[in-house]
């Protein structure tokens, strides 16, 4: 059984599920432990990068979890500590957003400034030391899941069998809905291309001009 | 008589987005070093020297090209790292360079004649005279126009000129004062055209108070978003102020992202060499989804079909939207 056409791009990523799995139900110390498994294999290309962001602290905070990411970057590498966010030291920048948001970043699979501009990803803090977070990760094109996924056994075999499953599982149960959201996706961008062609059809309402002072000569209107 | 498809020219931020461009279609990328010689100058953007070269071989392996912009203002009395840029750009192979100042037009045209310069958007040439020049001097073979012109200005402008236009045709737009707005400089001390950057990203500051999403430029807040309202560019030209009204306007600019994707075919019959692509500051994502719209709407449009019947590359271009608006600019200006 498949998905709609128009969904199948947007449904999870087996990998999405099973490191959601792993997330919310295995013990934080092995968590931790994957993790820093994980931030040890990074390619050496992003350290270069990452380097800007020595001394820098951010919090991750993915709303479906009972936990944050800690990230910081001692000479250029990345680590990643677990904690209650009420428990949180000060941070340099602060992310939340729904968990599928920060999974599409790291592997490159969105735009982190269309999130931000439709607010599905809130960023609040030093908006340099996340903008270096956010190249130094896109731009070194690193697949963390695929690090996760890779994981020596028997973490890395577990994960994978267990996403498959977890795949399979998926398509049964969100196949009809999928069906049914993927007509409304149709609908909606239909009303939105009508709203686009009226509102390009009628003058732009502008705003009352200032009673003074005239434009500077030279000025573009 | 056939008119040539115009190539598409992508944006690179880092060597992950060049190589997604060039699998996404685009047939040359332009990029920056990490410096100040580029108007993208933002934190953990932009290329080494090692990495221009991979992305070069990348590029030349799969037939593209890439273009490097050293488009800022030199500093005056401090023009080592503009012309180590030059010498690196033309050292590695790049396919020519993007350029404004007319002191390193003159370096670049003398040090290495052969290597092609493009005239920036950030020259702020807006006339025929005004390109003629940059061409007569300093021999550029190539005006990327700033985004005030007409088609009908587009298409005489080019029975004017003797050298190959490019313009825009998506991506976010500046209050048309390009390489002359010194709104940031006036918030931060740091400007596009002197340092490379727009509201560094060291002086913005978000804030949530009581549901509300405060954006601090510098000492100015200079927007304030309700729970859900669409965002844009923390940029002072993007910004919501107190000008004679009771609420808050955009009195220079509403977030929007050009789409001149209605005229393609207008463009193209014009003359045009190369449509670009806006934003080295975004991620690989975009520019794959941005390029591959673009392959998809450029090649049915010389196909003779209508680029507005591809909803679905339209809709994807629509969702990347800065401010989630988009405008055709002033390609077709109702205004003057």
């Amino acid at each position: 059984m498949a998905l709609p056409n128009s969904l199948a791009a947007r449904r999870p990523d087996p990998r999405d599920l099973v490191v959601s799995l792993a997330l919310a139900t295995l013990p934080r110390p092995l968590i931790a432990a994957m993790l820093r498994r994980v931030a040890r294999s990074l390619p050496q290309r992003l350290a270069g990068r990452l380097a800007e962001l020595e001394g820098k602290r951010l919090l991750i905070v993915p709303d479906e979890l009972s936990y944050a990411f800690l990230l910081s970057f001692p000479h250029g590498r990345l680590t990643i500590g677990l904690l209650d966010p009420p428990a949180a030291p000060p941070t340099d920048a602060q992310m939340q957003g729904p968990l599928r948001l920060f999974y599409d970043l790291v592997r490159g699979g969105d735009d982190g400034d269309a999130l931000f501009f439709s607010r599905e990803l809130a960023v609040t803090g030093d908006m340099a030391a996340a903008v270096a977070l956010r190249n130094a990760m896109d731009g070194a094109g690193v697949d963390l899941f695929g690090e996760f996924l890779a994981l020596p056994a028997p973490f890395g075999p577990l994960l994978r069998h267990g996403g498959a499953a977890l795949e399979r599982c998926a398509v049964v149960l969100l196949g009809p809905l999928a069906g049914r959201t993927a007509r409304l996706e149709a609908e909606v961008a239909a009303l939105r291309a009508e709203v686009r062609r009226l509102k390009q059809g009628a003058a732009k309402p502008r705003a009352k001009p200032p009673s003074a002072p005239p434009p500077m000569p030279g000025m573009q209107p | 008589m056939t008119v040539a498809v115009p190539e598409i020219l992508a944006p690179a931020g880092t060597p992950a987005a060049l190589e997604a461009a060039v699998d996404a279609g685009a047939d040359t990328v332009y990029c920056g070093f990490r410096d100040a010689t580029n108007a993208r100058n933002y934190p953990g953007l932009n290329f080494t020297a090692a990495e221009l070269r991979d992305g070069l071989a990348y590029a030349h392996a799969r037939g593209r090209r890439v273009n490097v912009a050293i488009n800022t203002y030199a500093s005056a009395g401090n023009t080592r790292i503009w012309h180590a840029a030059i010498d690196r750009a033309a050292e590695l192979g790049a396919d020519a360079i993007i350029m404004a100042d007319i002191g390193l037009l003159d370096y670049a045209a003398r040090t290495h004649p052969a290597l092609p310069r493009h005239l920036s958007v950030q020259a702020g040439a807006a006339s025929a005279e005004s390109i003629r020049y940059y061409y007569e001097f300093f021999g550029i073979s190539r005006m990327i126009l700033p985004r005030i012109f007409t088609l009908d200005e587009i298409a005489e402008l080019k029975a004017r000129v003797p050298i190959e236009i490019e313009c825009f045709i998506f991506g976010s737009l500046s209050p048309m004062s390009e390489g002359r707005c010194s709104l940031s400089a006036y918030a931060t001390g740091r400007s596009p055209n002197l340092c490379g950057v727009c509201s560094p990203a060291e002086f913005v500051r978000y804030e949530a108070v009581q549901g509300t999403l405060l954006c601090r430029l510098g000492e100015f807040v200079i927007n304030a978003f309700e729970a859900g309202e669409p965002a844009g560019y923390p940029t002072v030209c993007k910004g919501r102020y107190l000008a004679g009204e009771d609420e808050a306007a955009y009195v220079f600019e509403e977030p929007e992202c050009l789409n001149a994707a209605p005229y393609i075919g207008a463009l193209r019959r014009a003359g045009i060499a190369a449509f670009k692509i806006e934003g080295r500051q975004r991620g690989r994502f975009y520019v794959t989804q941005v390029v591959a719209a673009f392959r998809e709407l450029i090649d049915a449009e010389a196909r003779g079909e209508p680029p507005s019947r591809h909803t679905a590359a339209l809709e994807r271009l629509r969702r990347l939207a800065e401010g989630g608006e988009e405008t055709t600019g002033a390609y077709r200006k109702g205004w003057r």
